[in-house]
C-alpha cells in the first residue's frame, strides 16, 4: 500500500492543495455564475444574439485548456501575472460560461408561453414576471448548468498547476515528472473525490430549490 | 360595461379585427364567437392591452384604456386563459393571491380572501396549500377563475377558460360559473368557439367572422333571426331544437293559456274519452280532492275499458315536468311517455298545465328578446 501511506504520510500537504484547488474554482465559478446568469437572463429575450454569443462559448470550450494557459499568457504577461493564478481562474471563467450562459436562456426560453401571457394579462411588470414566475421556473435547469461547470472545471484546474496555479495538479504534474506513480495517484484520486463531492453537493441545493412541481 | 367603437386591428395587410363597435352592459356575458381565425381572442386581447388596437376606442367602465398605464389596467381586469397558466412554483393560496400581492394588499387579507373564493367555487379550503400540479384539470380551472376574481375586478376577460376540461366536467363547471355569475354580477368577455356554451352562458352573443362583427344580439334571437346564412350554418341547422333549451315549460304554458281539463277520481271513463275528444288531446290528468295531481288517464285506455270510474283505470303521473324546466325537457318527456300533453306540476305539487306541441310552436314563433339586443349594422 504505498500509495496510501504515501497519502497519509504527506496528509498535511494533501489539503493544502485541496483547499488551494477549491478556492481557485469556487472564485472562478462564482464569478462565472455572477456574469453568466445575467448574461443568459439578457439573451432569453434576444434569440438571434443569443444563439452567436453560444456559438461563440462552445468554439471556446473546444479549445483546450493547456492550450488557452498559452494564449493567455503573453496577454497576462503584459500586467505580470502570465504565470500563477491568473490565467486558470480566467480559463475556468471563461469555460464555465457556456453552460451557465447556455442553461440559462434554454431555462427562459422554455418557459411555458401560457405563465408569460397569463402572467403578463394579470398585470406584472417585466421585472415582476421575471423574478416571481420565469427566474423560479428555470432555477433547476439553471442550477444543473453550473454544476456541470463546477464538475468539469474542478479537472480543468487540476491542469492548471503546469502554469503554476498550485492545487491538486500539482501532485500529478510532479508524480509524472518524478515517474512517482504514488503522488500522481493521489493527486487524480483527490481530484475525483473533490469533483464527486462537489456535484453531490449542487445536487442537495438542486432539490432544495426545485419549485414542487417539478420535483413531482 | 366595456365598450368597443371603430376598433379595427391591423397586422401588415391584413385586418385581424376590422371596425367592430359594441357595447358590453355592466353584469352582463358578452361571447365572442366565431370560427378559429376570426379575430376574437385578438379582440379580446386588446381590452387588457395585450394587443395593441391599431385604431378605434375601447373603455372600461366609462375610461379609455388608453388613458391608463397598461399594467394598472391589467390589475383591475381578471384574466383567464384555457392553458389555465396557474403558477407551478406556487401553492395555490399564492396563485390566488398573486393580483393581490400586486396591489400591495396586507398579507392577512390576501390570505383571507383566498380561502373565501375558494369556498365560492366549490373546493376544498385544504387545496390552499396545494401545488396545482397535484390539482385535477377540473380543480386548477376552478383555481384559475378564483385567481381573476382575486381582487375583485369588475371586468372579467375569459378566453376559451373551460375548453381544455373533458365535457362532462365541463358542463358543471360552466353552471357553476353561471351560479356565481349571478351573484357577482361581473362584466364578462367570453371567448368560445362552441354554439352550445355561447348559448348557455351568454347573455348576449357577438358573432365574428374575418375580423367583422356579424350579430351581437340575445341568444334567442340569435337562433330566431340569424342576420345572414353564415350566422344561420354557424349556429347550426338545429336550432329550432337548441331554442327549446332557451324557452321554459313556462313560456309554453304562457303561450298557450286555454282551458286545461282535469278529471276527478269519481269521474265515469266515457266522460273522460268525451273530454280528451273534445280537447284533442290522449291524456288527461286526474287531481285529487286537495286538487293535487294524483294521476293520468290515457285515451285508449278509456276507450278499452269502456266502463268504470277514473280512479281505477289511471296510470301513475310519469316524471312531472316543472315550469322552471326548459323545453327539452318536456319534449323529450312528450316523446318518451307518448302524450300529446305533458302535465306539468309546481314545486307545490300543484298542476300548472299542459305543454302541447301547439303550445311549444306558439312559445317559439314568439318574437325573443326577454332582454335587450342591439342589431350589428
Amino acid at each position: 500500500m504505498p500509495i496510501l501511506s504515501y497519502a497519509l504520510d504527506n496528509i498535511d500537504l494533501v489539503l493544502r492543495l485541496a483547499g488551494e484547488h477549491i478556492l481557485l474554482v469556487a472564485v472562478a465559478l462564482g464569478g462565472a455564475v455572477l456574469t453568466g446568469v445575467p448574461l443568459g437572463i439578457f439573451l432569453a429575450r434576444r434569440p438571434a444574439l443569443a444563439g452567436g454569443v453560444v456559438g461563440v462559448l462552445s468554439v471556446l470550450t473546444t479549445v483546450p485548456s493547456i492550450a488557452l494557459f498559452g494564449l493567455l499568457l503573453p496577454v497576462l504577461a503584459v500586467i505580470g501575472q502570465g504565470i500563477g493564478p491568473v490565467p486558470a481562474m480566467i480559463a475556468v471563467f471563461l469555460y464555465a460560461q457556456l453552460p451557465i450562459v447556455r442553461n440559462t436562456v434554454t431555462a427562459l426560453a422554455n418557459v411555458d408561453a401560457s405563465l408569460k401571457d397569463a402572467a403578463t394579462g394579470m398585470g406584472m411588470t417585466r421585472r415582476q414576471r421575471l423574478r416571481r414566475v420565469e427566474l423560479p421556473l428555470a432555477l433547476p435547469v439553471i442550477l444543473a448548468g453550473i454544476r456541470t461547470a463546477l464538475v468539469t472545471n474542478i479537472g480543468v484546474m487540476a491542469i492548471a498547476a503546469y502554469v503554476g496555479a498550485g492545487g491538486l495538479g500539482v501532485l500529478i504534474s510532479r508524480g509524472i515528472s518524478q515517474s512517482d506513480p504514488r503522488q500522481l495517484v493521489v493527486g487524480a484520486v483527490a481530484v475525483s473525490i473533490l469533483a464527486i463531492l462537489a456535484d453531490l453537493a449542487v445536487l442537495l441545493v438542486q432539490r432544495r430549490f426545485a419549485p414542487m412541481s417539478i420535483r413531482i | 360595461m366595456i365598450a368597443f367603437q371603430n376598433v379595427t386591428k391591423r397586422y401588415g395587410e391584413t385586418k385581424a379585427v376590422d371596425d367592430v363597435s359594441f357595447d358590453v352592459p355592466s353584469g352582463e356575458i358578452c361571447v365572442l364567437l366565431g370560427p378559429s381565425g376570426c379575430g376574437k381572442t385578438t379582440l379580446m386581447r386588446m381590452v387588457n392591452r395585450l394587443i395593441p388596437k391599431t385604431s378605434g376606442r375601447i373603455e372600461v367602465e366609462g375610461e379609455s384604456i388608453d388613458d391608463l398605464d397598461p399594467v394598472q389596467l391589467r390589475r383591475r381586469i381578471g384574466y383567464v386563459i384555457q392553458q389555465i397558466g396557474l403558477f407551478p412554483n406556487m401553492t395555490v393560496e399564492e396563485n390566488i393571491a398573486v393580483v393581490p400581492d400586486l396591489l400591495g394588499w396586507k398579507r392577512a387579507r390576501s390570505r383571507a380572501r383566498a380561502g373565501e373564493l375558494l369556498e365560492m367555487l366549490a373546493l376544498d379550503p385544504a387545496l390552499l396549500s396545494r401545488y396545482p400540479a397535484e390539482l385535477s384539470g377540473g380543480q386548477q380551472q376552478r383555481v384559475g377563475v378564483a385567481r381573476a376574481l382575486a381582487a375583485d375586478p369588475p371586468v372579467l376577460l375569459m378566453d376559451e377558460p373551460f375548453g381544455a376540461i373533458d365535457p362532462v366536467n365541463r358542463a358543471v363547471i360552466q353552471e357553476e360559473f353561471l351560479a356565481l355569475q349571478r351573484r357577482l354580477q361581473k362584466t364578462v368577455i367570453f371567448v368560445s368557439h362552441d354554439i352550445d356554451e355561447a348559448l348557455l352562458l351568454g347573455s348576449r352573443i357577438a358573432i365574428l367572422r374575418e375580423g367583422r362583427l356579424v350579430q351581437c344580439d340575445t341568444p334567442d334571437v340569435l337562433l330566431q333571426r340569424p342576420a345572414d346564412p353564415f350566422v344561420a350554418s354557424f349556429v347550426g341547422e338545429d336550432r329550432v331544437l337548441r331554442r327549446l333549451r332557451l324557452l321554459t315549460v313556462a313560456d309554453a304554458l304562457a303561450a298557450d293559456p286555454p282551458a286545461a281539463p282535469t278529471l276527478q277520481p269519481n269521474d265515469r271513463l266515457p266522460l273522460a274519452a268525451a273530454m280528451m275528444e273534445e280537447y284533442g288531446q290522449n291524456d288527461l290528468v286526474v287531481l285529487g280532492e286537495d286538487g293535487r295531481a294524483t294521476g293520468l288517464v290515457r285515451l285508449e285506455e278509456a276507450r278499452r275499458q269502456g266502463e268504470g270510474a277514473v280512479r281505477d283505470h289511471m296510470e301513475p303521473l310519469p316524471d312531472p315536468v316543472r315550469p322552471e324546466d326548459d323545453l327539452r325537457a318536456a319534449a323529450s318527456s312528450m316523446l318518451v311517455g307518448g302524450l300529446t300533453a305533458v302535465p306539468c306540476i309546481d314545486r307545490n305539487g300543484r298542476f300548472a298545465g299542459y305543454v302541447t306541441p301547439g303550445g311549444i310552436a306558439r312559445a317559439l314563433s314568439r318574437r325573443g328578446g326577454r332582454r335587450p339586443s342591439i342589431a350589428a349594422e
